[in-house]
């Protein structure tokens, strides 16, 4: 019998060919947003946090105990002597000492504000693979003794070029002022803004002599995939250190994620309610034109609960149509953006929330397949709830007389 | 086989009341091939209707295979037309996305879990259209159309078929052939045949005529 229900509700959805296409087409409009979107926010997303943990963070950064979480660059008074957590070092494979600190840059004519970031160049390299990002220049380990790499997008801002001076001032950790000058040794372009638009780099040393501050490091980057366990057996063997996970660290940006996509699931919600009245009025005018039909399949004995299936199939036929139909348009308008990706560079130095910069690729989404099939059914049958059930409720004596 | 006792049916009732029905007392035997007629608003279709258990009466009682119906659930009612009642209508009423032997399919798919598809080609060979067994209602005439409905109605193997207008929408020769076909059924498997009906020759093939006026049985006469 279901069989046989499913067959009619086959039939009976084309014989309004022109509303079902319709409400087909705002349907699939819908489903496809959802799945464009969902997989364009997961491809920022991704890469995302492939550019926290690849390129500024790691998976574990462990800090001064004096370390505020809500810095986003280290105080020096939170800086701590590398060589009492040097077992760190031996313990993990990948693992990185840093000192990092606010200084200004300044041009022949403008300045900016920037993030020095002293690096064990071997160490940070086999971490975040900075070497691979020169796209001008050489990466430290090849600098002369007073040059430095600097992010693309700064550079770029200040007009910089490779060998061009500049000069930098900061507050060392003695609270005195100091300025040195420097040069362009390599221009670096990793995709994340925060090394891209702010950072420089230089040796570990040189930014130690700098700061005056011999022996102190800021934080010691770790890459291990465990890094949720990792952290509690770091924070249980070390004191004076606090270990922090890369969610620790990225709040911000994991709260603007859960905001971004709960919009988008608005808006969404909000075009798919649009195609859910669709499919409402398509089900809701099918039975007024078959009410003399419905009168018929009563007379012949079929149940009220059985006209409620039918038209809920109808519904669900409808539904499942414009999923498939959705899905495949949502993948169709994912295409260059997966291919090509989402070009960023037109909005210049916008900052969108996400750590991104250039092109970012979204993803194909698959995992939004079955949901977005499952919501778009279900939604389509629950729009058809309230015709289902007025067909059901025709008194057959009534719609055979019409 | 049916047997009505004081039936009474009122439309509006404790307002302007309408008795559609007043104290209708009938007995039908099994195999019987009858006519209701009368003028308009007689209270034909109403009988039909309540003898079809498409509509339930005001009061009275209602007796089908010995069961008291009358007060029976609309789901109840809905088992006992499923199995029990064929109908046809002046309409045809067919589904009109199935083919011919899809609507009698449904019939019998509703009637019984288990069938065979010669049932489906018998009952439309009983009526001389199982040659168009594959075709849609849209492709057939009002005879064959009409032909299409009583299989429908005769492949469940009811104990009663409920004719209304079945002739109306038919000319003269359509309309004899229809009748002549749904006489034969009549006397080959003994079912009921009850015709609501306006048409001279629908009450000429019938064995019996109740005539209704202003909602009572004015005559009763058997040939």
């Amino acid at each position: 019998m279901i069989r046989r229900l499913f067959t009619l509700a086959f039939k009976n959805i084309f014989r309004a060919r022109n509303r079902t296409m319709i409400t087909i087409i705002a349907y699939a409009f819908g489903i496809g947003l959802y799945v464009f979107i969902n997989s364009l926010l997961t491809g920022f997303y991704n890469t995302s946090v492939e550019n926290i943990i690849n390129k500024d963070i790691g998976e574990i950064k462990v800090m001064g105990n004096d370390y505020n979480i809500d810095d986003a660059i280290p105080l020096p008074e939170t800086f701590f002597e590398y060589t009492k957590y040097t077992d760190i070092s031996e313990q993990y494979e990948y693992c990185s000492p840093d000192m990092q600190f606010i200084a200004s840059i300044i041009t022949s004519d403008i300045s900016a504000k920037t993030v020095i970031r002293g690096v064990e160049t071997d160490k940070a390299d086999s971490i975040f693979h900075y070497s691979n990002d020169i796209v001008e220049g050489v990466w430290i380990d090849r600098c002369n003794d007073n040059e430095v790499v600097i992010g693309g997008r700064i550079a770029h801002s200040l007009n910089l070029k490779l060998g061009d001076m500049f000069t930098l001032i900061f507050k060392n950790r003695d609270g005195n002022f100091d300025a040195f000058d420097l040069n362009v040794g390599g221009i670096i372009s990793t995709g994340n803004p925060n090394i891209d638009r702010l950072s420089i780099f230089m040796p570990l040393a040189k930014a130690q002599e700098f700061m005056a501050a011999n022996g102190l490091i800021s934080g010691i980057s770790i890459k291990t995939k465990k890094y949720n366990t990792e952290k509690i057996k770091i924070n249980e063997t070390f004191t004076g250190v606090s270990a922090y996970t890369w969610e620790d660290l990225s709040e911000d940006f994991l709260n603007l994620d859960k905001m971004k996509s709960g919009f988008s699931s608005i808006l969404i919600f909000m075009i798919v309610i649009v195609a859910t009245v669709g499919i409402f009025n398509t089900i809701l005018l099918g039975m007024f034109e078959r009410k003399r039909e419905v009168g018929m399949l009563k007379a012949m004995g079929m149940s009220r609960r059985q006209i409620e299936l039918l038209f809920s199939i109808e519904g669900g036929i409808i539904g499942f149509v414009g999923s498939v139909a959705g899905i495949a348009f949502g993948f169709l308008i994912n295409l260059p953006f997966v291919i090509k990706g989402f070009d960023l560079s037109v909005y210049g130095d916008m900052d969108i929330g996400y750590p991104v910069q250039g092109v970012v690729k979204s993803l194909w989404g698959f995992e939004f397949i079955i949901p977005a099939l499952i919501l778009g059914v279900i939604i389509a049958v629950l729009a058809s709830y309230y015709p289902a059930r007025r067909a059901a409720r025709l008194e057959p004596v009534k719609t055979l007389r019409d | 086989m049916i047997k009505l006792e004081n039936l009474k049916k009122t439309y509006n009732p404790g307002k302007i009341e309408v008795h559609a029905l007043d104290n209708v007392s009938i007995n039908i035997e099994e195999g019987e091939f009858l006519t209701v007629h009368g003028p308009s608003g007689s209270g034909k279709t109403t009988l039909l209707n309540i003898l079809g258990c498409l509509d339930i009466a005001t009061s009275g009682d209602y007796y089908f295979k010995e069961r008291d119906v009358s007060k029976l659930s609309m789901s109840d009612l809905s088992n006992i037309r499923r199995i029990n009642i064929g109908f046809i209508f002046q309409t045809y009423n067919l589904i009109p996305v199935l083919t011919a032997y899809e609507n009698v399919e449904l019939s019998l798919m509703l009637a019984h879990s288990k069938y065979k598809k010669e049932d489906i080609l018998n009952a439309l060979d009983d009526v001389g259209i199982k040659d168009l067994a594959k075709r849609f209602p849209r492709e057939m005439s009002g005879g064959q159309q009409q032909r299409v409905s009583i299989a429908r109605a005769l492949v469940k193997s009811p104990k009663l078929i409920l004719a209304d207008e079945p002739t109306a929408n038919l000319d003269s020769e359509n309309a004899t052939m229809i009748m002549e076909a749904m006489k034969e059924m009549n006397e080959k498997y003994n079912v009921t045949f009850i015709f609501s009906t306006h048409d001279p020759l629908v009450m000429n093939f019938a064995k019996r005529l109740i005539k209704l006026k202003d909602g009572k049985i004015e005559t009763d006469e058997r040939k």
